[in-house]
């Protein structure tokens, strides 16, 4: 891996402020994902902020919501007793994901920004139109097994790879955004982008914003869907 | 005494709660380094630049920790953007014969070109060490106003440049040790190649094989999937950890008992992973074995062994 700088936060306005202010700087929570992307080099980064010491981990359940930290890790989310008695599905989709070592170590947050599989894109000597716009896309007439039946475009048909977000996006939820002009809540159906013609876009978060949670609506039907 | 000075003009269109920051930038780097026993971040009057900058630095190791510092390395990268013209000079009250030289090619060699400045940060010795602890200068280096509470936090923010090295304290095999390493190193390269704990197997190096597996405050990990700076004070256990003496772990010997390994690469993994499997109670009934051991693989393929080895040891443990 190239060099980087790193930063350990205290709280979450200081970690956005400190990425508006690094130039090519960007978040790790577990890194499980971010480790592999700097050392095949699919990323670059300049600075890492480490956004494990913020107190972003907790899981609560309200009246209207239950509310996940962004730094949560995907074990404690699954295992947890109110998101297995009234969010199974949450669980379920979850405890399918990684190995358990890796769920030990995943948040949340890393989890939805989780970059897609495709060989092509890990691969930094083929083109790739998410990683390079317009470098043109090897897997639409190349080895696409699992890339996208639906929702794809002329200039990408990666699929995202989280599990979890299709579960979130199932129940409804909301992503709740930090930026150093403050927070934001996005539906999670608003939150990703369809590829279209900027493939290298994924989602509607700047590049400063941190996802400080998620907010998922406590319904009856919450409690009866499962994998 | 050294003077290390800087005079600059901001480029135009900066906007002044921009500048006000790269000022700030510069005063706590002042106020923080420790070397430095005074500095002046002021307006240069009467000349062609706006603004004027010089530390005090008492000799030659004093200046180097100065130039080295992470702060300092911060607040270059957050004012060099922000410049238009500039220039730096370095003022000495040494007379001897070679003082000049001397700090002249220390200068050269540690701010030169950024490059140099990244491949010369010495990295690895004691001396040396860039202990990231100004928790102000830091912070501010990073852009980020210093709030006076920062120091009565028990988790101190702090940054570090790139090419820098941080020390790390963790607590492995219960035993203190202290690491010198750059952010970029991982827990895994951590454990074998600087503390020589090579117990542990680097099998793929991205967190698909499971050969790596340790155990972070009683937790599985892939320690080749963490940053060690990402783990600073925490309590690691590998698999030199788990013996008493001569008398082996009852993971360890239940994998003996079952012949559950062929050539052995994979095994310290496995029985990481299999003492946290048998500690969450994943050990019910075969299926359930197989699947929460399922970060770990074995190209050897003696996976009915080692699910033997797994349901045995949870038997024995809880005996």
């Amino acid at each position: 891996m190239r060099a980087f700088g790193y930063t350990v936060a205290r709280n979450p306005a200081e970690a956005v402020r400190a990425a508006a202010s690094t130039p090519n700087a960007t978040f790790v929570a577990g890194g499980t994902d971010l480790l592999n992307l700097m050392r095949d080099g699919a990323e670059a980064h300049d600075h890492l902020i480490d956004v494990n010491r913020l107190g972003l981990d907790a899981i609560t359940l309200g009246s209207g919501a239950l509310r996940i930290g962004g730094a949560a890790r995907m074990r404690q989310v699954a295992e947890h007793q109110a998101v297995r008695r009234e969010f199974p599905l949450l669980s379920e989709a979850l405890l399918a994901s990684a190995s358990p070592q890796v769920r030990n170590m995943a948040s949340i947050g890393g989890n939805l920004l989780q970059r897609t599989r495709c060989g092509y894109f890990r691969d930094a000597a083929s083109p790739c139109n998410k990683r390079v716009r317009g470098s043109g896309c090897p897997a639409i007439a190349g080895h696409n097994r699992g890339h996208a039946i639906l929702g794809g475009s002329e200039h990408c048909i990666a699929t995202h790879p989280s599990d979890l977000a299709v579960a979130l996006t199932a129940l409804e939820a909301t992503v709740r955004l930090l930026g150093p002009g403050g927070e934001r809540s996005v539906p999670i159906a608003d939150f990703y982008l369809s590829p279209g013609s900027t493939p290298d876009r994924e989602t509607v978060m700047r590049q400063d914003e941190l996802i400080t949670g998620v907010d998922v609506p406590r319904t009856a039907l919450a409690g009866r869907c499962a994998t | 005494m050294i003077f290390h000075g800087s005079r600059f003009t901001f480029r135009e269109g900066v906007p002044p709660d921009q500048r006000e920051e790269a000022l700030r930038a510069l005063r706590e780097q002042g106020r923080t380094v420790p070397q430095v026993t005074a500095f002046v971040v002021g307006r240069d009057v009467g000349g062609e630049y706006e603004w004027s900058a010089v530390f005090a630095v008492e000799d030659l190791d004093s200046y180097r920790a100065f130039l080295t510092h992470p702060a300092v390395g911060c607040a270059e990268r957050v004012l060099r953007p922000l410049l238009g013209a500039s220039t730096s000079f370095d003022l000495t009250d040494d007379d001897g014969p070679e003082a000049g030289a001397e700090v002249a090619e220390l200068r050269r060699r540690l701010l030169g070109t950024p490059d140099d400045y990244e491949r010369d940060v010495p990295t690895h010795t004691r001396r040396t060490v860039l202990k990231a602890v100004a928790v102000g200068a830091a912070v501010a280096g990073t852009g980020l106003p210093a709030p006076a509470a920062a120091a009565s936090t028990a988790e101190q923010a702090y940054a570090v440049a790139p090419g820098a090295s941080v020390e790390v304290s963790l607590t492995v095999n219960g035993r203190p040790r202290k690491v010198v390493l750059e952010p970029r190193v991982t827990l895994l390269d951590a454990l074998r190649e600087r503390l020589g704990l090579t117990g542990t197997k680097k099998g793929c190096d991205r967190g698909e094989c499971g050969a790596c597996t340790v155990l972070v405050d009683g937790e599985r990990v892939k320690s080749c999937l963490t940053l060690a700076v990402m783990r600073q004070g925490a309590e690691i256990t590998t698999i030199e950890g788990l013996a008493r003496g001569d008398r082996l772990h009852p993971v360890q010997q239940a994998f003996i008992r079952n012949d559950a390994f062929q050539c052995g690469a994979c095994t310290p993994g496995q029985i990481m992973s299999a003492v946290a499997c048998i500690n969450e109670g994943h050990t019910g009934f075969q299926a359930e074995i197989r699947e929460w051991m399922s970060g770990n693989l074995c190209r050897c393929a003696a996976y009915q062994n080692i699910v033997a080895a797994v349901a045995d040891a949870a038997k024995e443990v809880r005996r």
